[in-house]
């Protein structure tokens, strides 16, 4: 479902990956190089869970 | 087919079966696959651009022990590496052999299915993740709260803690940047790393694995197909974030967040009974805060066939939830919350 653009490098034996053409790695790469860095980082929820029965635990 | 490479895909079972919340090992095989192409596709590109005979050399040394190339392709150190020599051209392959070395002799944590875990302090992660590395707790510390985060995981929450044994090997400590708050992260591009504070306690710690864990996922998921549609213009109002977020990381903090309600609500029901009162509120306030984002991000037309298929059973664990009767006081205080 979708189009990857993700090519199976996981069969080609390692002695043959300089033979991948390097279109091949640009499209399997071309999503991932998209998007900024920034944007594949999830850090920790900004707000807290309130607590009506103290202690309890620390949401995120 | 194209050009007679296979691609990665994933199913509409496949897609469904994550917004479920499941990952069983074959689901986990195809995202740790994908990742390892994604890794080789960077380090091969960095190869070609750099002529480096380390990248040459690694390359037939994991042809010599091919039974062990997926756990080195997958590892968070390859993957953080090669991201950034390739974005950033900062790559010092010595930084990156050294670190995969350190690789060998994780602590494995009890269990018929052992978590193994490494502790990570050094380059590339360190760099990678742009965080002060904690010292204290030491390894031996941080190993019996993970111990004890695991155990309390495969107890209540054993569908988390079987995803976390096959998909996330790597702890880094980090120094919070706001303390007293506790702070944990995720890189797409260091799969299978978690950076995190010292967690108050076990349970908080497994609460953090069960979202980081979430993270891990859907970003793997992400590399093989578009879950939302690119350059889309919503954005979203979500509690978890003082911010606006975009479709792709308002998804992501859905799906996390959907499996932290039903940590809590897993908690609530059977966990300590001091705990359980903090647990309700938390399931109240977090399938409330889940719901209204999933409801925004449901209608906005962000979302690709695929994330749709991904949504729709995410939309049901949130239906579920909203339909549980909550203590009164817990429900008050979500309401008012999100007010």
């Amino acid at each position: 479902m979708g189009e990857s653009m993700l090519v199976d490098l996981t069969h080609i034996p390692f002695d043959r990956l300089a033979t991948v053409p390097d279109e091949v790695l640009r499209e399997s790469l071309a999503r991932h190089m998209a998007t900024d860095p920034a944007s594949r980082r999830w850090n920790k929820s900004d707000k807290a869970c309130p607590q009506p029965d103290q202690p309890g635990p620390r949401d995120r | 087919m194209t050009g007679g490479y296979a691609r990665h895909t994933l199913s509409p079972a496949d897609l469904a079966g994550l917004g479920a919340g499941e990952v069983p090992p074959a689901l986990a095989d195809t995202l740790k696959r994908a990742i390892a192409s994604r890794n080789i596709a960077l380090l091969e590109s960095v190869r070609r651009q750099s002529g480096s005979a380390a990248i040459d050399d690694l390359w037939r040394r994991l042809g010599a022990h091919p039974g062990q190339a997926l756990d080195v392709l997958i590892s968070p150190q390859l993957g953080a590496w090669a991201d950034d020599a390739l974005r950033f051209g900062s790559g010092d392959t010595g930084v990156l052999l050294a670190a995969l070395e350190r690789e060998r002799g994780p602590v494995a944590l009890d269990g018929p299915r052992p978590l193994r875990l490494r502790f990570e302090t050094g380059e590339p992660l360190r760099g990678h993740f742009g965080l002060a590395v904690a010292e204290r707790p030491g390894p031996a510390d941080w190993t019996e709260l993970c111990r004890q985060a695991y155990r309390l995981l495969r107890a209540r929450h054993p569908r988390v803690a079987a995803a976390m044994a096959e998909l996330v090997t790597t702890v880094v400590p980090v120094v919070p940047p706001a303390p007293p708050e506790t702070f944990s992260a995720t890189s797409g591009a260091a799969f299978g790393a978690v950076a995190l504070s010292a967690p108050a306690d076990a349970a908080e710690l497994a609460a953090t694995f069960t979202h980081e864990l979430q993270h891990q996922v859907l970003g793997a998921a992400d590399e093989i197909v578009a879950l939302t549609v690119p350059g889309h213009p919503g954005r979203f109002a979500v509690h978890w974030r003082d911010g606006e977020r975009d479709a792709s990381a308002t998804l992501q903090g859905i799906f996390a967040h959907v499996a932290v309600v039903e940590f809590h609500r897993a908690e609530w029901l059977a966990g300590p009974l001091e705990e359980r009162p903090g647990h309700a509120a938390a399931f109240a306030l977090w399938r409330l805060a889940t719901g209204r984002a999933m409801e925004q991000l449901g209608r906005s037309g962000a979302l690709t066939p695929a994330g749709a298929a991904l949504a729709r059973p995410l939309e049901a664990r949130i239906r579920a939830a909203l339909a549980e009767p909550v203590p009164a006081p817990a429900a008050r205080a979500a309401e008012a919350a999100l007010a």
